[in-house]
C-alpha cells in the first residue's frame, strides 16, 4: 500500500505547472515583451523609478473595453508626475489586438505577451487584472477585474505611492 | 506485477482528471468568449422562455430567474 502511495506522489507534481499567484509586497516578475505592432522590446527594468500600473487586457474582454478609457485618463493626468501604465495584451493573435486598436484609443504603453507566458507566470485569476507597482517594482495593490469605482481607487493608490 | 501495472495506468489516466489545471484560465478564454460559442441564439427570447418555465414549474431553475412559481414576478 505504501509503495502505491509513493508512486501516486510521483505523479501528482506533474499535474501542477501553473505559475504562483502574485501577492501584495512581492516583486512583479521580470519581463521582456515586444511592443504591439512593432519589434521593439520593452523590459521591466525600463520602468525602474516610476509608479507603474500593469494591466492585462484582451480585445475580447468586455470589462477591458470599459477599463481602457479610464486608464487613458489616469495616465494623462499623472504621467508628468512619473506614472507609467503598461498594458499587456493576451490575445491569441497579435493582429486581433491591432484591429482592436483601430477602433479603441490606447494612449499608454502597449505590449504583447507572446504565448501568454507572463500571464501564465502571474497566474491571472480574472480578466482584466491590474497590478499597481511602487518605484521599486514591488506590487502594492492588485485589482481583479474592473468595477465602476476602480478609477477612483487607482488614483488614491497612485497618490499614496508618489 | 500485473496489479502494479494496472495501478500505474490508472494513475496516469487519473492525473489527467486532476483538479490542478482543469479550469481554463481567464486569459485563455478568447475562443470561448466568441458569440458563436453561446448556446443562446436570442437572449430576449431565452429570457421569456425561462420566465415561462419558472412561472409554470417552480422547481425548474438554475438560470438566475426570480419568483416562486406564482407567475407574478
Amino acid at each position: 500500500m505504501c509503495r502505491y502511495f509513493l508512486i501516486l506522489c510521483l505523479f501528482v507534481p506533474m499535474t501542477s505547472w501553473a505559475g504562483a499567484k502574485l501577492k501584495v509586497d512581492e516583486k512583479f516578475p521580470e519581463y521582456n515583451l515586444k511592443e504591439l505592432g512593432s519589434e521593439k522590446k520593452s523590459t521591466k527594468a525600463q520602468t525602474k523609478g516610476k509608479v507603474v500600473i500593469v494591466d492585462f487586457w484582451a480585445s475580447w474582454c468586455e470589462p477591458c473595453k470599459k477599463e481602457i478609457p479610464a486608464l487613458n485618463k489616469i495616465f494623462k493626468k499623472y504621467k508628468a508626475k512619473g506614472l507609467l501604465v503598461v498594458g499587456i495584451n493576451v490575445d491569441e493573435a497579435e493582429n486581433t489586438a491591432k484591429d482592436f486598436l483601430k477602433d479603441h484609443k490606447v494612449d499608454f504603453l502597449r505590449l504583447y505577451d507572446v504565448g501568454k507566458k507572463l500571464a501564465d507566470q502571474c497566474a491571472l485569476a480574472t480578466m482584466p487584472s491590474s497590478f499597481v507597482l511602487d518605484r521599486t517594482g514591488t506590487i502594492k495593490f492588485i485589482h481583479a477585474g474592473y468595477h465602476d469605482g476602480d478609477p477612483a481607487k487607482f488614483e488614491a493608490e497612485i497618490k499614496m505611492l508618489f | 506485477m500485473k496489479t502494479v501495472l494496472i495501478v500505474l495506468i490508472a494513475i496516469i489516466f487519473g492525473a489527467g482528471c486532476s483538479t490542478f489545471r482543469k479550469r481554463v484560465a481567464p486569459f485563455q478564454r478568447e475562443f470561448l468568449a466568441k458569440s458563436g460559442m453561446n448556446f443562446i441564439e436570442n437572449p430576449e427570447e431565452e429570457t421569456g422562455m425561462q420566465h415561462m418555465f419558472n412561472a409554470r414549474e417552480g422547481s425548474v431553475g438554475g438560470f438566475g430567474g426570480a419568483g416562486g412559481g406564482c407567475g407574478c414576478n
